[in-house]
């Protein structure tokens, strides 16, 4: 059975070419996953849409209160973006992806609606909050990151949907985002479990913190009843520690059952601690809103 | 460093011969061949590990348009079976499958997808059959048979030496633990593909092998056609490490080219490779180690029992090698050792790197280190004061006579782990670890089989030589050092050589590709088929110069001359016109040599007798870093240093020493095939993980050379031992770094963080005991 | 019909949309120093340099690559030179089975092409995409070295 296929190269081009037979289109971005599956015949598309060439979807806008990534910006791209200090966990989150060959061609876009549970971006767009707009003829909506994932492999997205742009509010000095991996090589690994952290200090406690996760879920997700925990601590070895045997407990019980569930809720420990002393380290160079010890 | 010596072509880091034709891309490797007409074929596969055959009907798939022929155990004209030692394999199971995997029927289509289509249009009825998923369960009496006739114990041996019970009484402390290595993959590069045609009724086979002799072999009595009816080309093989020497889909493609008269090509994709080919043994170790207060061992014993999975393969052969492998390089005055090898419905095992001297390392090195830490003695001096030294006795009472530099290995590979261990970079950081391991390897097929290698020198027209043998070129960098060891005796440089691919109708049997025996063997069998071939040269370069003998005639540099009188010469070139241009001269000037490698078959009895020779000896070290929070390993340096005999080419070594840690580091630390019930969850590189360029260190590389007077130029081969000494390195110094055994493999980071959480609670893990306590303890 | 560069030779060819770009070097042009070692990504054996950036070739969709440059390895080098990557292997001994090599010298000559005086680690990271069984990468980590060295040999030479 063929396949037509189209190449992209204005979003309002894809979005009519997607909404003329949504059913049975295919949209490629990266390609770094569908190509496998259309190879192993799991999709058999009658129609291909090629976005990875949107050039309204490949930059990178860095402003006073808001940055926005469109969709279709690569892991490579923002590997090699100067972003702030305290924001330099997203190129440390797009770095671990894979290998140079599939930072190259992965996009954000792709990474976000494949709705992996090991997929290294959403972890750090979601401790970021970021927000993710969609896109049809019908129209624009925004979303939160968080709303975005049903199941694994699942989101919200309608069939004539196109993820266009994932925005999130830059960083303050009294703000640090982090990121943390576990996998079992240095290069060419998929998540066992990642862990990205905001943290905002302010009168030398936490004032606000974002804690999500990969890889010990369906999809990524934020651990709520940590953050409540840890908001209003001072941010501290003591405090680290405790953050530590809470998520213990949490992940103990959310895997209950699993023969992954000893490894995970130990290892948690592991990312958490990395992730919360860097933030750690950050403020204590920048001698702001933490106490030594 | 390297000495300089009197070789033209040998010992020289010469460019490899294959090298320009790879980085073009211009190597062809089977899955590169495209023919007219050629024809796809596709293999299906048991998805159950055990299991009745009760139909297999193809109706339907051969109905579908494209589709030319399907071939099921029917179709095979002679014996449906294969095996390197037994024929235990079937070309198509008939009666029974014995593991995931077991080929059923092979499509051939005008497409691929086609006969992908096809495929799944079979109906296969398999009424599955308890089966056995553990070598020791696969030992128990009612267990469920394997192989209906036969116990799935099919083999054990047996090695005694000295007295065990005395030497456990001499001993002031002893240690027993049980190690556990897993089956892994040889995870070459280059999945398996072959293409077979017929060409002037004759059949060709091009499938990428080990041992083209023996895959032409297997063709002919399941086609039941006399051999010379095939031909097999070996195209470039994309690395092997073993698993290309029981043979794939050979027989699927000439039968189906026999029968439909058409190029047959077929591609295994990574997937249906691990399902396709063997593993590497589990084996389950049990090891008492004793040593006496002064640090000598006094006492082993040991007991392996290796999971050959569904078929024998090499079982027999490799569950030797452990055996005779079991003490490590050590001089032990009493051992007692029992090796098995079990069927089970797992994925088979058969040869890869190391071949049964793999597995007891992971088990002897760490005993070494934890019988060293409860005497008090540098786990390095403890080593020395037993290893294997000139005169040592083997623990099957082989003297090793000649060329045993073990110390050299371990001093020189401490002396640097020393040095890097003072580095700044080291200092003030926690969890960092050192480790050693030692191991000998014992190179042929031993155990008095006769290891046979024959090669042909030729003399062609132009003065140039070619030379002919099958030594199958895997990656390892055979054909080079064969051509520099051709090349030695005519002192021109190794474009002298024109060297003869493998192809069963040029060249003769070299025997395979495995057991680390090309160099020594093959290498012995091209270097005297050279020397015969350089003395007819001066025999009749004599007659032609007018003189009365071919004394005092040398060669170089293309011209053979007499020495005192250097005018006196005559170049090869013009050599080779006289010589054909003769009336009498019938073909091209052409000499054999067979070169057959000295073992004696050991007492079934008790395992005495000389199973290998030669023995080569290595040691390696690592400084490690264990990252407790996450139980992730980086290794930071390391070395290793491997006797070679001689280096024919050090370049090629190195490249053999690197290529064996990684392969060893793999083995230690990521690689886990994931069987349950017989299933390899892990068949892909998503899951099967080796090194990346980012996990490997830096590997000090130290060659360590002591000529073996049998081998040519001295030379030993090193293929395999090269990874044996690299596990136990790795896990000894896991446990200096953290303070944890990780008795099984892979040392995975969830092993690691349990190991130290336990510790926490427990006391140590690793049991010892005074000598009064083992009479109740210990069972003989 | 699609047209396509490849090592600066123009194509027009017949391609169907599921087609990868590997099987559209391979099958159809037998452009065989391409080689597939896994299937997804993993290996790195079919890397190829698209616009000049290192992509696997079994990931990417042929048609994705219309309008884009592509080289395999068959495109760089010639009889009188080889690139610099190719001679640095050869020279380094880093070849051993081949089958990963045309990938690795390609991801090495982006490695080249990005960095003048390429770090280890640079190195390290630059050729993570590609699997190797055989050399445990040391002698290849050389000759990246090697080969930038010999680049900037050339330059020099060529003014």
């Amino acid at each position: 059975m063929s396949s037509k296929y189209y190449k992209a190269y204005k979003l309002d081009e894809a979005l009519m070419k997607l909404k003329e037979n949504p059913e049975n289109s295919n949209l490629i971005a990266g390609g770094t996953d569908i190509v496998i599956e259309i190879k192993n015949k799991k999709i058999k598309p009658d129609f291909i849409i090629d976005i990875s060439d949107l050039k309204e979807l490949k930059d990178i806008s860095i402003e006073e209160d808001n940055i926005e990534l469109g969709s279709m910006v690569t892991f490579t791209q923002l590997e090699n973006e100067d972003f702030p200090k305290n924001l330099k966990a997203l190129s440390e989150a797009a770095h671990s992806v894979g290998s140079p060959q599939i930072r190259n061609k992965g996009t954000i876009g792709g990474n976000i609606c494949n709705g992996s549970p090991a997929a290294d971006l959403v972890p750090p767009l979601l401790a970021l909050n970021s927000i993710v707009t969609l896109e049809s003829t019908r129209g624009k909506r925004e979303i939160a990151l968080e709303d975005v994932f049903l199941d694994k492999g699942k989101t919200v997205l309608e069939i004539d949907e196109i993820l266009t742009k994932i925005r999130f509010k830059n960083l303050k000095e009294n703000e640090f985002l982090s990121f943390s991996k576990l996998g079992l090589r240095n290069a060419l690994a998929i998540s066992r479990i990642c862990t990205s952290v905001y943290v905002k200090v302010q009168d030398k406690k936490i004032e606000n913190i974002r804690i999500a996760n990969g890889a010990l879920g369906r999809y990524g997700i934020r651990e709520k009843n940590i953050e409540d925990k840890l908001i209003g601590m001072p941010l501290n070895k003591k405090t680290i520690e405790y953050g530590k045997e809470e998520i213990n407990k949490e992940i103990k019980e959310r895997l209950k059952g699993r023969s992954s569930m000893e490894f995970k809720s130990e290892a948690i420990k592991g990312t958490l601690h990395k992730s919360l002393f860097n933030a750690l380290n950050y403020f204590l160079d920048r001698k702001v809103g933490v106490i030594n010890g | 460093m390297l000495k300089m010596d009197k070789y033209d072509s040998v010992g020289k880091r010469i460019f490899r011969i294959d090298a320009k034709s790879k980085v073009k891309g211009e190597t062809i490797y089977p899955q590169d061949i495209y023919m007219d007409n050629m024809a796809y074929g596709k293999t299906l596969r048991s998805s159950i590990p055990h299991g009745k055959i009760n139909k297999i009907d193809i109706e339907k798939a051969e109905k579908v348009e494209g589709v030319l022929k399907v071939f099921t155990a029917k179709d095979i004209p002679g014996k449906n079976h294969h095996g390197v030692l037994l024929k235990d394999h079937e070309a198509f199971c008939e009666k029974k499958v014995r593991r995931i995997g077991d080929p059923l029927a092979f499509v051939v289509a005008e497409t691929e997808e086609i006969a992908e289509e096809a495929l799944k249009l079979i109906e296969v009825d398999i009424e599955e059959l308890e089966g056995v998923f553990s070598a020791e369960e696969g030992m128990k009496k009612d267990s469920p048979r394997v192989h209906d006739e036969e116990d799935n114990l099919m083999y054990t041996y047996n090695l005694k030496k000295g007295d065990i019970d005395s030497g456990f009484k001499e001993s002031d402390i002893i240690v027993e633990n049980e190690y556990r290595v897993g089956m892994v993959d040889h995870a070459f590069l280059q999945p398996e593909a072959g293409i077979a045609y017929m060409e002037n009724g004759r059949i060709v086979v091009s499938v990428s092998s080990q041992y083209p002799h023996f895959d032409r072999m297997e063709i002919a009595e399941a086609l039941d056609i006399s051999e010379d009816r095939i031909k097999y080309l070996n195209p470039a093989v994309g690395g092997a490490f073993g698993a290309r020497e029981d043979i794939t889909m050979q027989i699927h493609l000439a039968l189906a080219t026999y029968i439909l008269n058409r190029p047959v090509k077929t591609i295994y994709n990574r997937e249906e490779s691990f399902l396709a080919h063997s593993k590497r043994h589990s084996v389950v170790m049990k090891y008492k180690t004793g040593a006496s207060k002064d640090g000598k061992l006094k006492a082993l014993k040991a007991e392996f029992i290796g999971d050959t999975g569904a078929y024998a393969s090499w079982a027999y052969n490799v569950m030797r090698k452990c055996g005779v492998h079991g003490t490590g390089p050590y001089e032990i005055p009493n051992v007692d050792i029992k090796s098995h090898a079990v069927y089970t419905n797992n994925p088979f095992a058969g040869a890869m790197r190391g071949f049964g001297a793999t597995q007891p390392p992971v088990g002897h090195e760490q005993q070494m280190d934890i019988l060293a830490e409860k005497l008090g003695i540098d786990p390095i001096d403890f080593r020395m004061k037993n290893i294997f030294k000139l005169g040592s006795n083997t623990a099957t009472g082989q003297e090793l006579s000649e060329s045993v530099p073990l110390d050299r290995c371990i001093e020189s590979v401490k002396e640097y782990i020393e040095k890097e261990i003072k580095s700044e970079e080291f200092k003030d950081k926690e969890n960092i670890g050192v480790g050693y391991g030692a191991t000998f390897y014992g190179t042929g097929y031993g155990n008095g089989f006769p290891d046979v290698s024959v090669a042909e020198a030729e003399l062609n027209k132009d003065g140039k030589v070619n030379i002919y043998l099958e030594a199958t070129e895997c990656g390892q960098g055979s054909d080079t050092v064969m051509v520099q060891m051709a090349a030695e005796p005519f002192k021109s440089g190794i474009e002298i050589i024109n060297h003869r691919h493998c192809n069963t109708d040029l060249t003769k049997d070299t025997g395979t590709a495995a057991a680390s025996r090309q160099t020594y063997n093959s290498g012995n069998a091209v270097k005297l088929a050279s020397e015969k071939l350089r003395d007819k040269l001066l025999e009749k370069a004599s007659v032609y110069l007018g003189l009365n003998t071919s004394m005092g005639l040398d060669i170089k540099d293309n011209y053979i001359f007499l020495k005192f009188e250097k005018d006196r010469k005559i170049s090869l070139k013009e050599l080779a016109e006289k010589i054909y241009s003769e009336d009498d001269c019938e073909g091209l000037l052409r000499e054999e040599a067979v070169f057959i490698a000295q073992t004696t078959m050991m007492s079934e009895e008790d395992g005495q007798g000389s199973p290998y020779w030669p023995y080569t000896f290595g040691a390696c070290g690592v400084i490690l870093e264990v990252d407790p929070l996450t139980g992730r390993v980086q290794i930071l340096r390391a070395v290793s240093a491997q006797d070679v005999g001689k280096a024919i080419n050090p370049d090629l070594i190195e490249g053999q020493m690197d290529g064996g840690f990684a392969m060893g580091y793999g083995y230690a630390i990521y690689e886990d095939l994931n069987i349950k019930n017989g299933n390899m969850k892990n068949n892909r590189f998503t899951n099967y993980l080796i090194p990346t360029s980012s996990d490997m260190p830096k590997l000090k590389k130290i060659i360590i050379e002591d000529p073996e007077s049998t081998g040519p130029y001295g030379a030993k081969g090193i293929g395999e031992p090269v990874m044996t000494y690299v596990a136990p390195a790795i896990l000894n110094a896991i446990y200096d770094a953290v303070g944890v055994r990780i008795n099984s493999l892979p040392a995975s980071p969830d092993k690691i963080l349990k190991a130290i959480s336990n510790k926490k609670e427990d006391k140590d893990e690793v049991e010892s005991y005074d000598k009064s306590e083992e009479k109740s303890r210990f069972v003989i | 019909m699609a047209k396509f560069n490849i090592n600066g030779k123009e194509y027009e060819i017949e391609i169907d949309g599921k087609d990868r770009l590997i099987d559209l070097l391979r099958d159809k042009l037998h452009l065989t120093g391409t080689k597939e070692g896994c299937g997804e990504g993993e290996c790195g054996a079919c890397t190829v340099l698209i616009d000049g950036e290192i992509a696997d070739s079994c990931l990417v969709l042929a048609f994705q690559c219309i309008d884009k440059n592509i080289v395999t390895i068959e495109g760089i080098g010639n009889d009188e030179e080889l690139d610099p990557s190719q001679q640095a292997f050869i020279e380094n001994g880093a070849v051993q089975c081949g089958f990963c090599i045309p990938g690795m010298v390609l991801s090495s000559k982006a490695i080249i092409d990005k960095y003048e005086y390429p770090t280890e680690e640079q190195i390290k990271i630059g050729i993570s995409g590609n699997l190797c069984r055989c050399t445990g990468y040391n002698k290849m980590i050389e000759s990246v070295k090697r080969a930038a060295e010999i680049k900037r040999e050339r330059s020099v030479k060529n003014g």
